[in-house]
């Protein structure tokens, strides 16, 4: 049987593992550097970066969903970004990542969030065929962007003092 | 730069920013996307629940330009991104370099926080703050697509549970 619920402090450990998992599934396992210590700070420390949720069959884990709040300037009210959403292998097709999804938009909605927003890899194409069906919007305009690493500092160089 | 200065925004200079906000949504060709007000502004910049900050850029004395931002975690890193929502400088005050200023100031604020990067979105057609970025060294995150529930796509989505 499915149970989801909220993730507690015990739970850093296998999200750090879920999340490791969720990242070598994207082919970005060599980039994550996260450790439970992050997780313990990020998500059950005193200044809560994101929550998330765990999905349970007969107790055993199965996926995860993280998420956290965003802000859009031009509706004067927050969003949530959906991080993660994450299914083990051998759970998959037993509708564990539609009741996640399922459970996140529950949670936004209850809570007045304006949307629910994430990304998905453009080579994902089981992943895009879900959110097409779920009505999702691709707001295909919109590239993503960042800048680290030396970049990022070259730039601090540039601020006023 | 005599001419610039840019400050943290106070509620002060809420008028301000909700105007340039409007202007910024006239520059993405969305002029009717603000629905946000002065006061969604106050209450998610300086309310018990802080959302996002602002930076506003003077030109002699008169507001031409902002940055908005807020905190967005990364589960590969363990840590934040500054997420950098809106950076924007009205038409008559562009070529002085307030739009580089205010993204230095951004990049700088998140080097001092801890955050890893900085993180935005950029419409596909705006070739010359493409190409801006391109020569800071930012990283085009192009295998990514930005995906969104709206508040009925969301409802809907909440009901599957």
């Amino acid at each position: 049987m499915l149970m989801i619920r909220p993730a507690q402090e015990s739970d850093a450990r296998v999200l750090t593992t879920l999340i490791h998992e969720l990242a070598n599934f994207e082919r970005l396992g060599h980039e994550t550097i996260i450790t439970e210590a992050d997780v313990l700070r990020d998500g059950f420390g005193p200044r809560r970066r994101f929550r998330a949720l765990i999905a349970e069959w007969d107790g055993n884990v199965a996926g995860y969903a993280l998420f956290f709040e965003f802000y859009s300037s031009f509706q004067g009210r927050a969003g949530l970004f959906l991080e993660d959403v994450f299914v083990r292998p051998e759970y998959r097709k037993n509708g564990t990542g539609t009741e996640l999804l399922a459970r996140v938009a529950k949670i936004a909605s209850a809570e007045g969030y304006f949307c629910l927003r994430w990304e998905v890899l453009d080579w994902n194409k089981t992943a895009i065929d879900f959110y097409r069906k779920l009505d999702a919007e691709f707001l295909d305009e919109w590239k993503s962007v960042c800048l680290i690493g030396d970049a990022l500092e070259a730039l601090t160089e540039k601020a006023q003092r | 730069m005599d001419n610039l200065s840019i400050h943290p925004a106070t509620r002060d200079d809420i008028p301000a920013l909700l105007s340039l906000i409007r202007g910024l949504a006239a520059y993405e060709k969305k002029p009717h996307a603000v629905v946000a007000a002065e006061q969604d502004l106050v209450r998610d910049a300086f309310g018990p629940h802080p959302k996002f900050r602002a930076l506003i850029a003077d030109w002699n004395g008169e507001p031409a330009g902002y940055a908005s931002f807020f905190h967005f975690y990364s589960t590969y890193q363990g840590r934040s991104a500054l997420f950098l929502e809106d950076l924007f400088v009205l038409d008559q005050f562009r070529g002085n370099g307030i739009g580089m200023a205010l993204l230095s100031a951004v990049a700088k604020l998140a080097v001092d926080e801890g955050c890893f990067g900085l993180r935005w979105e950029v419409l596909d057609w705006n070739h010359s703050a493409i190409e801006f970025y391109k020569k800071l060294g930012a990283t085009f995150l192009n295998e990514r697509k930005v995906v969104a529930f709206d508040d009925a796509a969301m409802r809907r989505v909440a009901e599957q549970e």
